[in-house]
């Protein structure tokens, strides 16, 4: 798993230094702007979508396949995955969450902005595992617009959702990350890689 | 023991199907597959390294049953495949992402390799040209001392200096008799210096699996008239080519008219004269 993470910082540092600069461009005006709270989630979403980029690396250059010709258990190539995103997200809530305490006395809404980091890539990293990147991004939308339209239909009450907050929405999203490891590590487990996305 | 065995084994796809693939390769022989563009040579491959798996029949590699589940059967096995697909990482980088999974990593072995392939330690993967892409995917397979080697169009895209480079350290690997090397090309000449058997692969069939020096022998090759060639039987004339001038056939030494002279066939030869003879 060291070298896997090695390769993936390798990757990130050499190949999306523009996106961690933004990243740290929109944490510090989060912290700055005391109005502005999409600048505080904006790099927390940014950082969450980071292990899908590297994902689509891994498509491109082909290393998918190659690593499935390496003797890398399906727990060491989906584990490093997860806890990659994990740390990406933790390191900028953690600062966002000392920037808060000093500027406002407490740092109170760094649970929300953690399962805020955390809810893409529960979602997508699954169907990256079963349909590749390319895929996965079209099932996504399919998914979206079909709870879109049956919402619409049913008459779904949505306003409930907007009572969670922080810790009660960690509380539901930590258990989700966790599923989604199982469900993408079982997909790996499974299928040979000619048939996942991988 | 068999380094691999593959019986009946199939894969299906919409418009092509591997079919009924029976080999196997004994331990501390090379055994090249020879097949056109297309024939299936990187399909078979893919299911020989649990890339895919077949939709009938068995793959056991090193004694086991291979699959997503063998993974560690890969520590003795060394793949190179027709496009890697390595991170863009520099070779030293490479080899801090890989020598961890692999106990018998040999990093003075993998240095010596790349000094010995000239492939530099410090440019970056995908900065490099195909061939030296692959020189290097070599030189990650063989300094961890792999059981089975299998090559997938290892040698194409690689000067002739290269490649004779790669052929002698193919070689050299071979002389230990635990290693077995699996190598599929469609440059044959390269296969001709290197394999103990071969095995002709062509829409997905086997065509023959043999000892190389026997196939060799068994055939030759004849500048003749086709009345020279009328009273042989017709299973014993691979192929017969009009030269304008009179005929150049591959035929069964055994059936060799006398007096008739003949030249030694080669396996780029023998594989054309199948393939049409198939065709």
């Amino acid at each position: 798993m060291k070298g896997l993470i090695y390769k993936d910082l390798c990757t990130l540092f050499r190949n999306m230094r523009k996106t961690l600069l933004m990243i740290c461009l929109f944490l510090i005006l989060g912290i700055a702007m005391p109005d502005a709270s999409f600048f505080l989630v904006y790099p927390i979403l940014m950082a969450g979508m980071l292990p899908s980029t590297l994902l689509s690396f891994d498509e491109k250059t082909g290393w998918n396949t190659c690593v499935r010709t390496l003797p890398f258990s399906p727990l060491q190539l989906v584990g490093s995955r997860y806890l990659e995103c994990f740390c990406l997200i933790v390191l900028p809530v953690f600062l966002e969450g000392i920037g808060l305490y000093l500027r406002d006395g407490s740092a109170a809404m760094c649970p929300f902005l953690f399962a805020a980091g955390l809810l893409g890539p529960t979602i997508m990293m699954p169907l990256y595992y079963r349909f590749g990147m390319e895929k996965s991004r079209y099932v996504l939308l399919g998914i979206s617009g079909l709870l879109a339209v049956l919402a619409t239909f049913t008459a779904m009450d949505l306003s409930a959702l907007s009572g969670i907050r922080n810790v009660s929405l960690l509380l539901i999203v930590l258990p989700l990350f966790l599923l989604s490891f199982a469900v993408s590590l079982c997909f790996l487990r499974t299928l040979p890689a000619g048939d996942t996305g991988t | 023991m068999n380094a691999f065995e593959m019986n009946h084994v199939t894969r299906r796809y919409k418009d092509f199907c591997l079919e009924n693939i029976n080999l196997s390769l004994p331990s501390g022989c090379i055994l090249g597959l020879i097949g056109e563009n297309g024939a299936g040579k990187s399909t078979l491959i893919r299911l020989l390294t649990g890339l895919e798996a077949p939709d009938g029949g068995t793959v056991r590699v090193l004694g086991e049953e291979n699959g997503q589940k063998g993974h560690h059967i890969r520590q003795r096995l060394g793949i190179v495949l027709e496009q890697q697909g390595f991170p863009d990482m520099t070779a030293i980088e490479l080899s801090r992402l890989l020598a961890p999974v692999f106990p018998a990593w040999d990093q003075e072995k993998y240095l010596e390799l790349l000094r010995r392939l000239s492939v530099p330690e410090d440019r970056h993967y995908l900065s490099l040209s195909a061939g030296t892409q692959r020189k290097l995917s070599l030189c990650t397979a063989l300094c961890r001392d792999p059981e089975l080697l299998v090559l997938d169009e290892s040698t194409n895209g690689l000067d002739p200096v290269a490649r004779e480079e790669v052929v002698y350290l193919l070689m050299d690997y071979t002389r230990d008799e635990r290693h077995s090397v699996f190598i599929a090309s469609h440059i044959v000449s390269d296969l001709e210096k290197l394999c103990d058997e071969v095995a002709f692969l062509h829409r997905g069939k086997l065509l023959l699996v043999e000892e190389k020096d026997a196939l060799l022998e068994r055939y030759c090759r004849v500048q003749c008239t086709r009345e020279d060639l009328q009273g042989l039987p017709p299973s014993d004339v691979l192929s017969v080519h009009d030269t304008g001038f009179g005929v150049q056939a591959v035929i069964a030494r055994h059936a060799l008219p006398p007096s008739l002279p003949f030249i030694p066939v080669s396996l780029e030869d023998l594989f054309v004269s199948m393939i049409r003879g198939a065709a």
